[in-house]
């Protein structure tokens, strides 16, 4: 009898022993988890902030730079009855007249893109015939009564609008 | 022998612990990166807005719009303000409780006979959500422009 009691003591040893060990390994996985979910929760995160970070600066470029383009063209054109807003096809065109004769320069919006064409009105050219500058969601021109001052304004997100004076008088004499 | 393996897997255990906690202090400092990037990427967004809107008001004044010919149409006021989408706010909006999440302070020298002088500060409306209240930048400016006209005796 003593000697079963005996050996059974070894055995509760290395019950206990490998039970220690379990919750060890046990714990170390568990951690080891943590771990693992913490890292792909700080990538998640960081690929969710680069993209908004990302998207945010397209809609800034798509807004600012089709409205400081056509600011650019409105200020290099700027000379006497030289920028006008006309309506073609029932679309808004900011029409700027050039040095090279009767060649004008048109931007409106059409498919989804600011679009600019330079011809001669008398050529047959139309709205269709433009070149796609910048691809935005929407963009709006306009002009006052006085015709001294010329409205731009992008649409959707990222949107912007622009003011412009023309320094000419936009055409009345002063 | 239990005891050599008792010891190992104590040195794993502490080897994943500091590496957590190596980990921890990482993504402590990842995270607070993702967040300044994202109030800079936010702060880009409206100064890009203000040039615009400053630069609007300017070439508005330029061309010498009399007071009937303000930034709303009626005459020119000393403050103008925006709501988030960064359109006009005129009074009737800001006595209607429209949010004035941005405002401009119009600071106008003008004289006849006299170059004139005007100062745009578009700054962050009382409204704002995002509004600081830290000591670097309390009147939270986005953007300042000064311009001048030269304004013809009567």
């Amino acid at each position: 009898m003593a000697g079963e009691a005996k050996a059974a003591r070894p055995v509760e040893k290395g019950n206990m022993g490998n039970h220690g060990q379990l919750i060890n390994v046990l714990f170390t996985m568990l951690l080891f988890l943590v771990f693992v979910l913490c890292a792909l929760f700080t990538v998640l995160i960081g690929g969710q902030v680069y993209e908004n970070i990302n998207a945010r600066s397209q809609e800034n470029f798509t807004g600012s730079v089709a409205l400081q383009y056509v600011a650019n063209k409105v200020r290099q054109g700027d000379r006497e009855g030289g920028v006008n807003v006309i309506v073609v096809d029932g679309t808004p065109v900011l029409e700027i007249a050039s040095d090279m004769g009767d060649y004008v320069s048109w931007i409106y919006y059409r498919d989804g893109a600011v679009c600019e064409l330079f011809s001669d009105p008398a050529d047959g050219l139309g709205l269709e015939d433009g070149l796609k500058i910048l691809e935005c969601e929407g963009f709006d021109v306009g002009q006052s009564e006085d015709k001294r001052i010329i409205h731009i304004a992008t649409e959707g997100e990222g949107s912007g609008s622009l003011s412009l004076a023309l320094r000419s008088g936009g055409g009345i004499d002063e | 022998m239990n005891s050599r393996k008792g010891s190992s897997s104590g040195i794993f255990l502490m080897e994943m612990i500091m590496v957590c906690g190596f980990f921890l202090l990482c993504a402590a400092v990842c995270i607070r990166v993702f967040i300044q990037a994202d109030s800079m990427s936010r702060l880009a967004r409206e100064m890009n807005q203000a040039v615009l809107a400053a630069e609007s008001v300017a070439d508005r004044w330029k061309v010498g719009a009399s007071e009937s010919e303000g930034p709303s149409g009626g005459g020119w006021p000393d403050q103008i303000s925006w709501d988030q989408d960064w359109e006009l706010l005129d009074v009737t909006d800001l006595d209607g409780g429209a949010k004035a999440w941005y405002t401009a302070d119009l600071a106008r020298q003008e004289a006849p006979g006299m170059v004139c002088h005007m100062t745009i500060q578009v700054r962050r409306g009382e409204d704002h959500p995002r509004r600081r209240q830290d000591a670097e930048d309390p009147e939270n400016i986005l953007y300042t422009l000064e311009v001048e006209r030269y304004s013809p005796a009567p």
